[in-house]
């Protein structure tokens, strides 16, 4: 009990450095787990999603910072969108989320101290060499001179840091989080989390961030081909979907129609039959007869179409058969 | 008060050259260059000697005066919007300069938009200064310069140099650059009309081609909003009545906020880049200067009837490389 309370204060000792922060999120995982999904598993995703966009933010920031050498022109703009981006984004979104869930892991698991300790560490290293960074390109972007040696040694320090930072967590961190985090340290994260799109990856991308963006251009252009490829290969089995449905309401109109027929034939032929035997037709079962045809038909019609529709259904249905 | 060639040579560009340039596409300004080529290859003196360079890392031409051997070095980039060569024109320009300031020259034939955007064309601009101290050709041996996009890439060859740690060369000349791409200069608009050659929208929408992704603001696109802190001595020769007169002002401006000293000539409706054209008798006077400055990086005033000079000097303490008597205060500061 003792450990316990011992682990509970190191928890609000590390989650107050980001006292009353509000964390964000860029996929809101508090919907899914209003929905019953594996609420722990969306929050790492995002944060796994995250540290992918992060590193080839990081990959890009390497291939620009490589040209800070003699014969080489620099975009100094570009590697400050980068930093300004990481700033703005990661450092005040991704990190404290990250921090609200190290403070509930270490409330779980005291030997998680010495993971959170470091991980708190990191994240102001880095927080502070972005800084460090920003200032030094702004005010070269504003025209003063550049030291490209110690400005490229500088970027080395801190995309080195980055990837270590993030590899460590990747392979450290989170797969502890399962297991240790439980349902209140959940609800708390997900009250302290909000919605936000990702200025650079998400959705719609932030006027200044949009000259990086299209330095993306190739990779996303390959990214997004492949998601149009996914769409619409979704979006042609839909149109297969309810083209063979369409065929199937037309024969189904075409077959009703002739059970239609039938039906009327049969009932005339029960009158004629009827009326051969010297029997009195009983003209007044004739409408119901009818209705209850078309009832019958309608409801088979309907059933073919869900069957259409809903393919697993459709197999089920057909196993059922089979069975 | 212009000389009455000049004044002819006025009006011929603003009637044929100027609405040629508002109108006219790439392609078709290249064509009307490269026509000139032959008759201005068939008028080079006979003593320029031209040795091709075809490296991995740029394509140029040394050019020299028969007969002479010189330890000065002008690379010099040739000017054209970034995106048209006039190889010959430029051959025939940079050997005056050579017999003007008994010196041998690298044009760099630097790649071109829309082909190459920026910064292709400066890497080529800044391999070609490296090339020269590979050859062992000292840096205060070496004096960089070039006309119109040319003094634009001038200024940011000596940004990037400075800003990788490379020695500077001993000075460098600007003839009416484009150093500004955020057209922010008030001579655009106020010499618009006046401007004998140029047309402003249109070079606009010339530059967009050499801009590619990159930023206007670019310390190497538009390298008047950079610091000029550690450059050596300039000078800049600018017409009056050019769009960008203010291009090469600011440049001086700059300059002086570094400490660095500038010479700036403003030369009375003079055409853009004009000490090109040999018919003027001002560009054989700017010619001589140029030649001046590259031996002794400093000069007299501009003659009165040509326009006028302003000079800012050096700092003692901000300039310990300039020869002494320029920092005892010469006598042409105005």
């Amino acid at each position: 009990m003792e450990e316990y309370n011992a682990a509970s204060n190191e928890a609000e000792d590390f989650a107050s450095f980001d006292d009353g922060a509000t964390s964000y999120s860029r996929k809101g995982p508090q919907r899914e787990a209003a929905s019953g999904g594996d609420a722990l598993g969306e929050v790492l995703e995002v944060l796994y999603s995250e540290h992918r966009y992060i590193s080839s933010l990081l990959d890009k920031l390497e291939l620009e910072s490589a040209k800070l050498r003699p014969g080489k022109i620099p975009d100094y703009h570009l590697l400050l969108d980068m930093v300004d981006y990481l700033i703005h984004y990661p450092d005040q979104y991704h990190h404290p989320r990250e921090d609200l869930l190290y403070s509930g892991m270490l409330e779980n698991n005291t030997t998680f101290k010495k993971h959170a300790e470091r991980l708190h560490r990191e994240h102001d290293t880095l927080h502070h060499y972005s800084d460090e960074l920003y200032t030094e390109l702004s005010t070269i972007t504003d025209g003063r001179p550049a030291q490209q040696a110690e400005l490229k040694r500088r970027l080395e320090r801190y995309i080195q840091g980055y990837r270590q930072h993030i590899a460590y967590e990747n392979r450290e961190v989170f797969p502890k989080a399962k297991g240790t985090i439980n349902k209140r340290n959940l609800a708390q994260l997900q009250k302290r989390t909000h919605y936000i799109d990702d200025p650079l990856f998400g959705t719609e991308v932030l006027h200044r961030y949009q000259r990086l963006s299209r330095s993306f251009g190739a990779k996303l252009g390959v990214a997004s081909a492949e998601l149009v490829a996914k769409e619409m290969s979704g979006i042609e089995s839909f149109i297969g979907r309810l083209s063979s449905a369409a065929d199937t309401a037309q024969s189904l109109r075409d077959s009703m129609g002739q059970l239609r027929k039938d039906s009327w034939e049969e009932q005339l032929s029960t009158l004629k039959e009827h009326a051969t035997l010297g029997k009195r037709p009983n003209i007044a079962f004739l409408p119901a007869a009818l209705m209850k045809n078309h009832i019958r038909h309608l409801r088979q019609g309907f059933n073919d179409m869900q069957d259409i529709l809903s393919p697993q259904q459709s197999e089920s249905g057909h196993n059922k058969v089979r069975g | 008060m212009p000389s009455w060639q000049a004044r002819v040579m006025n009006t011929c560009t603003r009637t044929l050259m100027k609405p040629m340039m508002r109108f006219g596409s790439v392609e078709s300004m290249r064509a009307m260059t490269s026509s000139m080529d032959g008759p201005q290859e068939q008028a080079l003196a006979e003593d320029i000697r031209a040795k091709p360079v075809n490296r991995e890392d740029f394509k140029g031409e040394w050019v020299r005066i028969a007969g002479k051997r010189s330890r000065k070095t002008v690379l010099y980039f040739p000017g054209g919007a970034f995106i048209i060569r006039t190889a010959i024109q430029h051959k025939s320009f940079v050997a005056r300069i050579c017999r003007a300031a008994n010196s041998k020259a690298l044009i760099v034939h630097y790649r071109l938009a829309p082909e190459v955007p920026f910064p292709g064309g400066l890497e080529d601009c800044l391999a070609a200064y490296h090339h020269l101290l590979e050859q062992g050709i000292k840096p205060q041996d070496i004096t960089v310069a070039g006309d119109s996009a040319g003094g634009g890439l001038v200024l940011s060859t000596l940004l990037a140099l400075r800003d990788e740690g490379t020695e500077l060369p001993a000075n460098a000349i600007v003839l009416s650059p484009l150093a500004d791409l955020t057209y922010t200069g008030g001579s655009r608009e106020f010499n618009k009309k006046a401007d004998p050659m140029l047309p402003t929208h249109r070079a606009s929408q010339m530059h967009e081609l050499y801009l590619g992704e990159a930023s206007k603001k670019d310390r190497f696109v538009s390298p008047i909003f950079a610091d000029f802190d550690g450059f050596p001595p300039l000078l800049g020769m600018v017409g009056s009545t050019e769009i960008l007169l203010d291009d090469t002002v600011r440049a001086a401006a700059q300059a002086e906020k570094a400490s660095v000293p500038f010479y700036l000539e403003i030369w009375d409706e003079m055409i853009h880049v004009f000490p090109m054209f040999t018919i003027l008798p001002e560009s054989l006077v700017a010619v001589d200067r140029i030649g001046s400055f590259i031996n002794n990086s400093e000069l007299d005033k501009v003659p009165s009837e040509y326009g006028s000079s302003s000079y800012n000097p050096p700092k003692q303490d901000s300039c310990k490389w300039l020869p002494r008597r320029m920092l005892e205060g010469p006598a042409q500061t105005l």
